[in-house]
């Protein structure tokens, strides 16, 4: 904790231990300070000198440790046995890098595996094996995150990569897109198979491609994930609730008109469901109409309202159908 | 039924195969099932012709109704005729939140006020596809049933597939869809067939691709028929040595063209603008207008043609983008010039 000296003369013969403890002066104005400084100098280094005095004697009188030598020879073991321990550990190591080098040239080469020659006996051969394949494993794993997780393959002699995005929903996977990309001169996409309704000229002007590939593939993965996400649902409306009749949907999958019927009264409900966010594979609307204009407004309706906001539409319906809301 | 209702239903008739008739006629709905009982298809179409013209006459039904009729033929049948793409250029934002009934509505008003007299009609499909019909007319006759235009249209897509449209007609049809569809321009995608299916999947990239990967494709199963009968004149050794290169070959055909059943174009036009490079002939190079000719391939499927080419070495690969970029840029009609005085290829640099 430093202070501002003060910048009155009178503070000029002042040595530095001055500053450190003057509980009489209050800091918060200078004028004060120096006033202060002045009444207390004489004051503050005798007081000063007596404090040291003071933690003087109080060192001397502290008692001694009890064994203080075989607590240092205690010491002293301890930190050899973890110095023999860090040179055990440098030493595997050592050995584990020099298999991985052989293991690394094994994978990219697919030659018969060399044995090397090692100093330990075999459990310790076997072991520092599998402890080199588990670092390996671990850097492919790295690696793969680094890239985001998509499967990259180099083409063209390193001049370009195939980056595949897969998609995947409630667990299953479905399609996989993949994107041919020249690496020199510039970052460009050369060949896709996305399809035109997903924006990606638009992601890749929007990205920062040539630094960061990620900052496209990111998004673009999100975008046809939730694109898989809603077709997948839609296909599911489709296919489980037969009594519901679908008005109308498009290739985008970002607007569903469905049909209801309301058991007992047998009134026809139309359900708009908008997707107008197309990262997203819930609705961003839910909207009912009917001839009855009282029912979309019932607390019923309300709560059907939220809840299709908020779960995938074909489990959606399932539960209305069995609460015997809808047909 | 008046004499146009009649003329079309005949036409109708003419183009509807008898095979497909039965079923175009139950989805129309249009005749009870006594009449349609009373439908014996397998008469000759002129018999059939008069007793469908009957039966319309008794349900009272005109033009309106029969093209429905059409409609429903055309699109249950829709690798007739030639189609060319079209595609929007330069979307508004709100284009990607056009729904059906917004896209119906404006297209139809905007039509109407280019054109005084036409009949427009709108169907959406269940793949998604918005079909239109449409009969021109203008101020003074009334609109022609016997020369639709046919339009297929996938909302949210930047794809418009057109049938039957004069040079007169284009103009007005592409306002009308610019303005609906909420781009700001529209232009020709070079690509024409005989399939719809065949365009619109090469556009969609509804196809089979095939991309790198760390492993590739085996080679076909039909190989090994053709092989026991080549095996009497070439080694097996051959084969063997000859394997690898033939999966590479294979590989790389793939990449270009696609895997599986590709979209079944029929023609490639390349016009090319280019210099005449033989310096045994004086009168050639030294014109000054550049040298025009037109490479036309032809096939029933062109590119599994080409692909064939490609992976039985006919074609050398990597394939030339020349052919690649066929499926690559969807479209089938190139125009090529010289990229100016470059020393680099005798063909000069494409420039597409």
């Amino acid at each position: 904790m430093t202070l501002q000296p003060p910048k009155s003369n009178t503070s000029a013969t002042t040595s530095g231990c001055f500053h450190l403890k003057q509980r009489n002066v209050h800091y918060s104005t200078q004028h004060k300070y120096s006033q202060n400084m002045e009444v207390a100098t004489t004051k503050g280094v005798l007081s000063h000198l007596s404090r040291l005095e003071v933690q003087k004697r109080s060192l001397k009188s502290q008692p001694q440790q009890p064994g203080g030598v075989k607590a240092l020879r205690a010491t002293v073991e301890a930190l050899l046995t973890q110095r023999d321990q860090l040179r055990a550990e440098i030493q595997t190591h050592k050995n584990i890098k020099k298999l991985r080098v052989s293991m690394d040239k094994q994978c990219t080469n697919e030659e018969e595996e060399t044995e090397e020659g090692m100093d330990e006996d075999s459990e310790n051969s076997n072991l520092l094996r599998l402890m080199a394949r588990h670092t390996q494993l671990k850097d492919l794993l790295h690696a793969h995150n680094v890239v985001g997780g998509y499967n990259v393959v180099k083409t063209r002699q390193g001049k370009g990569v195939c980056v595949s995005v897969a998609t995947f929903y409630e667990g299953v996977y479905l399609n996989t897109y993949n994107l041919e990309i020249d690496v020199k001169p510039t970052v460009r996409i050369s060949r896709h198979n996305v399809p035109p309704f997903i924006p990606l000229n638009n992601l890749a002007e929007q990205s920062n491609m040539q630094t960061d590939l990620r900052t496209l593939l990111d998004p673009l993965s999100q975008h046809l994930n939730a694109f898989a996400g809603r077709q997948q649902q839609f296909k599911f409306v489709k296919e489980l609730h037969k009594s519901v009749e679908v008005m109308e949907s498009n290739v985008l999958c970002s607007l569903l008109v469905l049909k209801f019927t309301v058991p007992r009264e047998k009134t026809a409900v139309l359900c708009s469901l908008d997707y107008t966010d197309c990262t997203r594979s819930l609705p961003t609307r839910v909207h009912f109409e009917s001839d009855d204009e009282e029912l979309p407004e019932s607390p019923v309706w309300k709560t059907h309202c939220s809840f299709l906001m908020e779960t995938p539409v074909h489990k959606a319906l399932k539960t209305m159908r069995k609460t015997g809301n809808i047909v | 039924m008046d004499d146009s209702a009649k003329r079309l239903l005949q036409r109708l008739m003419r183009r509807i195969p008898t095979p497909t008739l039965r079923s175009a006629l139950e989805k129309w709905g249009r005749l009870t099932t006594e009449q349609q009982k009373s439908m014996d298809f397998t008469q000759s179409k002129w018999a059939l012709t008069e007793r469908l013209l009957g039966i319309c006459e008794e349900n009272e039904l005109a033009v309106k109704q029969l093209t429905d009729l059409e409609m429903i033929h055309v699109i249950d049948n829709p690798d007739q005729g030639m189609w060319y793409a079209f595609q929007l250029m330069d979307p508004e934002d709100d284009a990607k939140s056009v729904d059906l009934t917004q896209f119906k509505e404006q297209f139809k008003s905007h039509l109407r006020e280019l054109v005084r007299n036409v009949s427009i009609k709108m169907k959406k499909h269940t793949d998604e596809a918005v079909w239109i019909r449409i009969a021109w007319g203008d101020t003074f006759s009334r609109p022609n049933h016997l020369k639709p235009t046919y339009i297929v249209h996938y909302l949210q897509t930047p794809y418009v597939f057109v049938t039957s449209i004069t040079s007169k007609q284009k103009p007005l049809l592409s306002q009308a869809l610019v303005l609906s569809t909420r781009y700001q321009a529209i232009k020709d995608a070079n690509l024409s067939g005989r399939k719809l299916t065949a365009i619109r999947d090469l556009l969609m990239k509804k196809y089979q691709q095939v991309f790198p990967t760390k492993y590739p494709i085996p080679p076909p199963e039909n190989n090994q028929t053709i092989s026991t009968f080549v095996l009497l004149f070439i080694d097996q050794h051959i084969e063997k040595e000859q394997a690898e290169l033939a999966a590479n070959r294979l590989q790389m055909a793939c990449e270009a063209f696609g895997g599986g059943m590709l979209p079944q174009l029929q023609s490639a036009v390349y016009k090319l603008e280019t210099k005449f490079r033989d310096h045994s002939n004086k009168t050639m190079t030294e014109r000054e207008e550049p040298f025009r000719c037109v490479v036309k391939f032809t096939s029933t499927n062109l590119l599994e043609s080409f692909r064939h080419c490609a992976s039985s070495g006919i074609a050398s690969t990597p394939v030339t983008p020349l052919l690649s970029c066929i499926p690559l840029k969807g479209r089938n009609y190139f125009l090529i010039t010289d990229n100016g005085p470059g020393p680099s290829s005798q063909r000069g640099q494409p420039q597409v």
